[in-house]
């Protein structure tokens, strides 16, 4: 009897090394919860900040967005994200700009929850033309796509007002899993620094998110400013909602925030946020960019909720086997 | 002297010229050449139905193409009416310059397009919110080119999210837990299992919502469109097993109701409003095990009926209703119907593979 029951336990042991062992060489598939959002870069200038894209999932591929451009000579620091669903390893990912191919990329630099994912680049040495700039995105990625295309571009103008800007980047999966070790229920944005606050004309927020879900009632906050409610409803194409808010009377003297409230949402992914300040004329000041190390994260693991169901199922296996061989003796 | 008869040779080329003369006429191109298409949802082809948009859905690209098929370059203005139940907006795009937007109207300068080049318009549209029924719409496209013009009319379906799907799903959802309440309370059910069977229906429902959930979303990938084979093979397999060891009434249920509130606990899972829906597949394997007159998956045949009926509804519930009503999307037809199979093919094979096991187990446990 006890071989019969060896051999039934083998096909169980073998799932539960395939389980343990395979990830070394394939890449786990659930990344934890990624990276919370930081500043990539940070600075001043005469001039502005371009922020744009889309247009959500749509599995095209090539994936195109086209972006609109005033003063492509004068960009001192342009940066590209393309958040992507569904990466494993082996994926690959090879933007064009403007029919110019950048270096094939195999590894995204964040990743979170079941393969949520965005590619950044340091576009800053691409030669943007004036009007009209095709971006495309053509991938390798079983079940998987684009959920954009973003360009944040920004370029000096000595006519223009100076103005301040903080770009910050991440994937953070807020969501009520416990896989990765509890809920994650909010998300921040630090825009580190001083700001005059009296000096600011205008201060313009974008912000990205992957995953939101119309009804399930999500919170943005900017300081202590409410800016919406259900903020993540996918409207701005499949999964993926790009907003702009004007935060000029929402602004505090130093380290302006935004925070990401998951409330009622399943997931909700928090990819960037860009905060752009316009000071009234008269405001002179050189122009001053801080590029800052990434923070990438790539983590595979296998959650500890899949070994420990696996330890608990053998175990729990092996007892009632054990209790029944009892029974079956006193019998 | 030959004497040679012209008026056959000219009347031969007189029938040439008269045959040329239209394509003289077009000389200049023709909005009848011009060949006009309409692309909606602008998502990938073939995976989602064409012309179908669900009401509430976000916004969705749609894509217009003119393409020259003369043999002359035309000068082509082009006219775009969209439905008023859409909200338009027209994207950054190659052709900016050249559009104006008045409401729900679009007016495009396409300029010259060479024979055989084709220019194509970006649009994105915002379905309404609701809307009562199944509603027919259509696209109005008007091209220009050189004095003549073309019209062609491009018709969509949009459709509301099977709304009656949803709150009949919430009263099943509320019907089902109310008639386990009672059934616990009123007969015992509970009383029915054993230790042991919660015990194992716990670490059944365990595996196939943690450990197998996991292993199917990393390595789907690698067997590309056979990828859902991967959850419906074990699944299908544990419900056998399940059915095989515990052998009392409602026990699939049981199984799929755990293995939820374990997704929803472990993976965050958002089960609260459609739980209904994940019991039904639980439900209609109980049904079948007492017409099979309580057949708890003891020939090979039954695990296997059980195990292709799991897959059938599960992914039936999944292609024509859950994607429609919770994602607002719809599925081309045949792509649902491949899923579908799959998971029926899975099913039989889970089933077969979970008679053995359970086969087995049972007879190292009982």
């Amino acid at each position: 009897m006890m071989t019969r029951f060896r051999k039934s336990l083998v096909p169980v042991l073998l799932m539960f090394i395939l389980v343990v062992v395979s990830p070394a060489a394939m890449a786990g598939e659930w990344r934890g919860s990624g990276t919370p959002l930081y500043t990539i870069a940070s600075g001043s200038l005469h001039g502005g900040v371009h922020v744009g894209g889309g247009h959500g999932l749509t599995y095209a591929d090539p994936y195109t967005e086209y972006f609109d451009l005033d003063l492509p000579d004068n960009i001192i620091y342009a940066r590209l994200y393309v958040p992507m669903w569904n990466y494993n390893k082996g994926d690959t990912l090879t933007v064009s700009i403007n029919d110019k191919e950048l270096k094939t990329r195999h590894e995204p630099d964040y990743i979170a929850a079941w393969g949520v994912c965005c590619y950044a680049y340091d576009v800053t040495e691409v030669a943007f033309k004036e009007g009209i700039n095709t971006i495309s995105a053509t991938y390798e990625n079983n079940n998987g796509a684009p959920y954009g295309i973003f360009l944040v571009a920004v370029y000096e103008n000595e006519s223009m007002p100076y103005a301040q800007f903080w770009i910050d980047e991440g994937n953070y999966a807020l969501s009520k899993a416990v896989a990765d070790g509890g809920a994650k229920d909010q998300g921040e944005a630090l825009f580190p620094g001083d700001v005059k606050t009296e000096t600011v004309e205008k201060a313009d927020l974008w912000t990205v998110m992957i995953a939101g879900t119309g009804g399930e009632i999500d919170e943005l906050w900017f300081n202590s400013k409410l800016l919406g409610k259900d903020v993540g409803r996918a409207k701005t194409g499949g999964y993926l909602d790009f907003d702009h808010f004007d935060v000029t009377d929402d602004l505090v003297g130093n380290n302006n925030t935004v925070i990401f409230k998951r409330g009622g949402e399943q997931y909700l992914h928090p990819f960037n946020a860009v905060l752009v300040l316009e000071h009234k004329s008269g405001v002179e000041g050189d122009t001053e960019l801080a590029v800052y190390e990434t923070q990438s994260s790539i983590m595979s693991s296998i959650p500890v909720p899949v070994i420990a169901v696996l330890v608990i199922s053998i175990i729990g296996f092996f007892l009632i086997y054990m209790k029944k061989k009892k029974e079956r003796r006193g019998d | 002297m030959i004497n040679i008869n012209y008026r056959p040779l000219l009347f031969v080329f007189a029938i040439i010229l008269a045959l040329l003369l239209p394509s003289v006429a077009h000389a200049a191109g023709s909005a009848g050449d011009i060949y006009i298409t309409v692309t909606i949802p602008d998502r990938k082809e073939g995976v989602f139905a064409p012309d179908k948009l669900v009401a509430s859905g976000s916004e969705e690209g749609a894509r217009i193409t003119f393409e020259n098929r003369g043999t002359e370059t035309a000068e082509v203005t082009a006219n775009i009416v969209v439905p008023d139940l859409l909200s338009l907006s027209v994207p950054t795009q190659v052709l900016s310059d050249q559009i104006t937007q008045h409401e729900n109207t679009i007016t495009v300068t396409l300029g010259k397009i060479a024979s055989g080049d084709s220019r194509t318009v970006r649009i994105r549209v915002k379905p309404p919110e609701s809307i009562p029924m199944k509603t027919e719409e259509s696209f109005r496209i008007t091209a220009t080119a050189d004095g003549s013009r073309t019209e062609y009319t491009h018709h969509i379906t949009i459709i509301p999210p099977p709304s009656w799907i949803t709150y009949g799903t919430i009263i099943i959802s509320l019907v089902l837990v109310a008639i386990v309440i009672i059934a616990v309370r009123r007969f015992g059910i509970l009383e029915m299992y054993t230790t042991i069977d919660l015990v194992t229906i716990a670490l059944l429902a365990a595996l196939a919502g943690v450990v197998f959930r996991w292993f199917w979303q990393t390595f789907n990938d690698i067997f590309g469109p056979f990828g859902g084979l991967l959850f419906t093979i074990p699944v299908s397999a544990l419900m056998v097993i399940a059915l095989h060891l515990v052998r009392k009434p409602g026990t699939a249920m049981l199984l799929f109701l755990v293995d939820q509130m374990v997704c929803m606990v472990i993976w965050g899972s958002n089960i609260t409003v459609w739980l209904g829906w994940y019991l039904l597949e639980g439900a209609v394997v109980d049904v079948e095990v007492v017409l099979f007159k309580m057949n708890y998956a003891d020939t090979r045949i039954a695990a296997m009926i059980y195990g292709m009926s799991r897959g059938f509804i599960a992914y039936w519930l999944f292609y024509f209703l859950f994607a429609p009503t919770a994602w607002k999307i719809c599925y081309a037809p045949w792509y649902s119907w491949l899923q579908i199979g799959l998971a029926v093919i899975g099913g039989l094979i889970g089933g077969s593979i979970g008679y053995d096991a359970a086969r087995k187990m049972r007879s190292a446990m009982m």
